[in-house]
């Protein structure tokens, strides 16, 4: 049989059979032996002599066994269960440092771990698509937009290029499902008919789209189905009734396909889950000028993204030649779908963290070495013996190895256990701002990468050690009586630069999370140009349709604002700081009878408002603000803010400037609108009663003004706009504080993991600081009784000790001072964009590590001083 | 008198008793080495036994247990194929060696 076997083979078949293999072995030399005894024998020696000779010539049968266990490769196997019982045995005869090493390993794996497992599910783990390579998505760039426009002429790329096995456009759009008591809405994707073939998307329930199918039919994502239809089969083929048209529904798409991504963030804050609840097929609008949101595309086998993307630049080159007036400027661009869907500012602060994450388990490592050197130091003894009976230097290496890696692989399962825990929590968080959130859990590559980093973990904290034990001299050790060693010079190097080192990163890491809690407090105080205490909001749906009638939004307005407590209302499409992005080009923003602006144009924000918006919020205007007479027959009028006046008319007042879109009667105070770190974008305010045919069906938001107590009111709100129009929807309802601080959230999510980590990393260096500290005050505290008795000045010997500790932690603060200036700009490019470091906060972060790291050493310091000489010399 | 096996030999010298005395077993093959060298070599069990787990491995012999002219269980070595391939890299190998030993030490 095993003639057939590559040696290989036989090698694993004979390890696999090793308590067979080994009683062979025994029954041949228990033969080999009587037949030698019976040889004696026949020779005439007496029976005893006989067998007394054989067993002195024939040795030790377990010399034999191990010999042969050496010759079929197997002597690796039964030392590493050696080690491996001895190190269990040592670490558990020292219980005190085993659990320290292990909870101090599993902090740093741990956290390693947690933000690996997202960086694995959200940036590292291929789409989950069909050769997620091939795919990318389309973006049309302008003079307007130059990176990340809307996409023109997808008809016109379509056919005239040859990189793509498909090319599909879709859009995300709310819509609202009518039932017989009640108004939902739901975010829905129109994509054209081939979006998960293009995909390869397979569905869990009926099917999806067909080329012919017609427009009446919707696919479901599974979390919908779940909750309208409890997850039965009989859904498919029943009827849902979105925007009065009907809909079967004939497929429905499994849990993990959420494409696309980044529904939710159609509508922040008031999108509620960050899911797409079903998909609708669409027609691609044959109008020239045709603008699609998103497209995405599969190129072909063994086309690259460079290719396809010279042809496009040629096809656009054709367009722009055939319609210069229309597409002047406009083009498309290509990026890998992967990238598209986790954009820098996720990668970004992700990279951050992880990098924060390995200084926590550097720092572990390095407590941890240290723990060994000094453990090492009372085993020196031990180790000598092993080594004077004859273990080879490179055995008690690999023994000590063995050591670490137990206690490394302790501490990856703990660390394991907290990094699934704190994922959980942390994915919940996040889960409606990172995209693919949902995809984060542990699977085999964090498994793997776990094992990678306890293993690396434990050659780095063992290896010192191990090499000083084996250099160690070996006669030195045998001599001294309390079975002690003292650290030699490199020791004391290495021990002393690992503190220097400790402090240093976790100065770099504290100086990190300062300067973000500058940048947080800098933003929560930033003047947003309106007032948001005491105002609620209220999200409103509503479904556009020729019989909706804008004055009912006028009559909520004005019923609310005579509510008790109520000081002013007013309704706004795009909340500030949570909705943006309603746009128009400032080319077509012209004075009645002049030419647009020179170039270059710039984007003008627009909103839709009733006239109470403004006092709700305090907005000061200059000239008039909007009243109930700017209704539909009346003169249109605008208002614009300061940025816009500033920019478009310069020092000149704009006050009573007839424009193309209205008459300016006012300017009104700049608002944050796009984000707390951004300046006021230059907008344009509409009255809703002139501009009801430009809000789309995402709804309006009502802001309540109501001093004392808005939470009181909110009831009252909500009855007087069910009692305008029942079929309203209303969602979401926040305070604008609340607003303002959520749009924050996801730089505050990672400022708080950040703040964790220095925090972790703080504690770590400065228990790594004392623990060192403390080891030198008591290996010399014999010395130091011998001074006392001397004469000293016991603080002396406090200062003695404490020098040497703050010694160490003024060069380790040093250092981390470099390292922080040095690597600053890694901070850049985060959801939020932080400066440099500033001379206040960091010192001041140096002068906090350095005070804490010298109470620390004090501690020890006050001990060594404080033994009394007499008693402690005459224990020696 | 008695000389140590020369290292690295104990290989050859095994995979040529079996050569030419069929299945034989540990006793056996240590006899017979003993023997054929006039009382020259003593092969000690503490590296006959290493050398056929060795052997075994590498694919050189094979063994298989079965009982001797006493009726006691033995187990018996064989040479594979691959083993008399072996054997005789071995042996021209040693002769190459001992031709150039011999050539040093009559050189004059």
């Amino acid at each position: 049989m095993s003639a057939d076997f590559s040696e290989l083979g036989r090698r694993l078949w004979m390890l696999a059979r090793r308590r067979q293999v080994d009683r062979d072995l025994d029954e041949e030399m228990r033969l080999h032996l009587e037949l030698i005894e019976q040889r004696q024998t026949d020779r005439g020696v007496p029976p005893t002599e006989a067998r007394a000779a054989a067993r002195g010539r024939f040795g030790s049968a377990m010399r034999i066994r191990e010999d042969s266990h050496e010759a079929l490769g197997w002597k690796w196997l039964d030392d590493l269960g050696q080690d491996l019982r001895y190190a269990v045995r040592s670490l558990g005869r020292q219980k005190g440092f085993a659990t320290t090493a292990v909870l101090t390993l599993a902090l740093g794996i741990g956290a390693n771990a947690a933000i690996f497992s997202i960086v694995n599910g959200v940036v590292l783990r291929p789409l989950p698509f069909t050769d997620p390579d091939r795919l990318v998505q389309l973006r049309g760039s302008s003079v307007l937009v130059p990176r990340g426009d809307a996409v023109s002429n997808l008809g016109e790329y379509r056919n005239q290029s040859t990189s793509f096995d498909a090319l599909v456009g879709y859009d995300v759009s709310a819509a609202y499902l009518h039932e017989v008591s009640s108004v939902e809405r739901v975010m829905t994707v129109r994509a054209e008919r081939d979006f998960f073939a293009m995909l390869g998307a397979v569905p869990l329930l009926g099917r999806t789209f067909r080329p012919d199918d017609p427009l009446g039919v919707a696919v479901l994502s599974e979390a919908f189905w779940q909750q309208r239809f409890g997850g039965s089969a009989a859904a498919v083929g029943a009827t849902l009734t979105l925007d009065e048209q009907v809909f079967t529904v004939i497929g429905v798409m499994p849990e993990a396909f959420q494409f696309p991504y980044a529904s939710a963030s159609l509508l922040p804050g008031v999108g509620g889950a960050a899911r797409s609840d079903m998909w609708l097929p669409m027609n691609l609008p044959a109008q020239p000028g045709v603008r699609l949101g998103k497209v995405t595309g599969r190129l072909k086998a063994n086309v690259s993204l460079t290719a396809a993307e010279s042809e496009l630049a040629v096809i656009s080159k054709r367009l722009e030649a055939q319609y210069p007036e229309r597409l002047r400027g406009y083009g498309v661009y290509l990026e890998p779908l992967s990238e598209a869907v986790v954009g820098e500012t996720v990668r970004r602060p992700l990279f951050v963290l992880f990098g924060a994450v390995v200084i926590v388990l550097a720092l572990a490592c390095a407590n941890v070495t240290n723990l060994s050197l000094v453990r090492m130091t009372l085993r020196g003894r031990e180790v000598a013996v092993r080594s004077a009976i004859g273990a080879g230097r490179l055995r008690i290496v690999r023994q000590l190895l063995t050591e670490s890696l137990v206690l490394t692989l302790m501490g990856g399962i703990v660390g394991l256990a907290l990094a699934w825990l704190a994922t959980r929590q942390l994915m919940a968080l996040v889960l409606t701002q990172m995209p693919r959130a949902h995809e984060v859990g542990v699977d085999w590559r964090v498994f793997l990468f776990l094992l990678a980093v306890s293993a690396a973990t434990a050659v780095i904290s063992g290896l010192l050690p191990a090499v000083f034990a084996m250099r160690a001299d070996t006669q030195a050790a045998l001599q001294q009586s309390s079975g002690r060693t003292t650290m030699s010079a490199g020791q004391r190097r290495v021990r002393d630069g690992l503190v220097i080192a400790e402090v240093a990163l976790a100065l770099v890491l504290a100086v990190a999370a300062t300067i973000l809690v500058r940048e947080l407090i800098r933003l929560r105080n930033t003047g947003t140009g309106m007032v948001t205490s005491n105002v609620t909001t209220f999200h409103v749906g509503h479904r556009m349709s020729p019989r909706t009638d804008v004055r009912r939004f006028y009559e909520i307005a004005d019923r609310v604002t005579a509510l008790p407590g109520v000081r002013a209302a007013g309704f706004i499409q795009m909340v500030p700081l949570q909705n943006w992005g309603w746009t128009a080009n400032s080319d077509s923003f012209v004075m009645r009878g002049r030419p647009p602006l020179p170039p270059p144009p710039f984007t003008i924000e627009l909103r839709y408002v009733t006239p109470g918006y403004f006092d709700t919020l305090h907005i000061p205007i200059q000239g008039r603000g909007f009243s109930d007479r700017d209704g539909a027959d009346a003169p249109k009028v605008i208002l614009i803010n300061e940025a816009l006046a500033r920019r478009y008319f310069g020092a000149a007042n704009p006050v009573g400037i007839d424009m193309n879109r209205g008459t300016i009667v006012g300017v009104a105070g700049d608002v944050r609108q796009v984000g707390l770190d951004r300046t006021a974008a230059p907008e344009i305010y509409f009255p809703m009663a002139q501009n009801w045919s430009q809000l789309n069906e995402l709804g309006v938001s009502l802001m309540v003004s109501a001093p004392g107590n808005p939470e009181r009111v909110i009831d009252a709100v909500r009855s007087v706009i069910r009692d305008v129009d029942p079929n309203l929807a209303v969602f979401s309802v926040k305070t604008m504080d609340r607003v303002v601080a959520d749009s924050l959230s996801d730089f505050t999510v990672f400022f708080w993991l950040m703040a964790t980590f220095a925090g972790l990393s703080l504690l770590l260096a400065v228990t790594g600081t004392y623990g060192v500290i403390a080891y030198i005050a008591t290996s010399r505290v014999r010395e130091f009784a011998i001074r006392v008795a001397l004469g000293a000045d016991k603080s002396r010997v406090t200062r003695l000790v404490l020098g040497q500790g703050i010694r160490l932690t003024v060069i380790g603060l040093l250092a981390g001072l470099a390292t922080a200036i040095a690597a600053a700009p890694l901070l850049d490019n985060l959801p939020i964009s932080v400066g440099p470091p500033d001379v206040v906060s960091t010192t001041g972060v140096a002068l906090f590590i350095g005070l804490v790291a010298t109470a620390a050493c004090l501690i020890p310091a006050l001990r060594a001083a404080s033994v009394n000489p007499m008693t402690m010399l005459r224990n020696e | 008198m008695r000389d140590e096996i020369p290292r690295g030999t104990l290989d050859l010298l095994v995979l040529q008793t079996l050569a030419r005395g069929r299945e034989l077993h540990g006793f056996e093959i240590a006899a017979s080495i003993s023997q054929t060298s006039n009382q020259v070599f003593s092969v000690e069990e503490g590296s006959l036994y290493p050398a056929l787990q060795r052997l075994l491995v590498k694919g050189w012999v094979t063994a298989v247990w079965s009982t001797t002219a006493e009726n006691r269980r033995a187990r018996y070595y064989r040479l594979t194929p691959a083993g008399r391939r072996r054997l005789q890299t071995e042996v021209a190998q040693f002769e190459r060696i001992v031709g150039a030993i011999t050539r040093i030490i009559h050189a004059t």
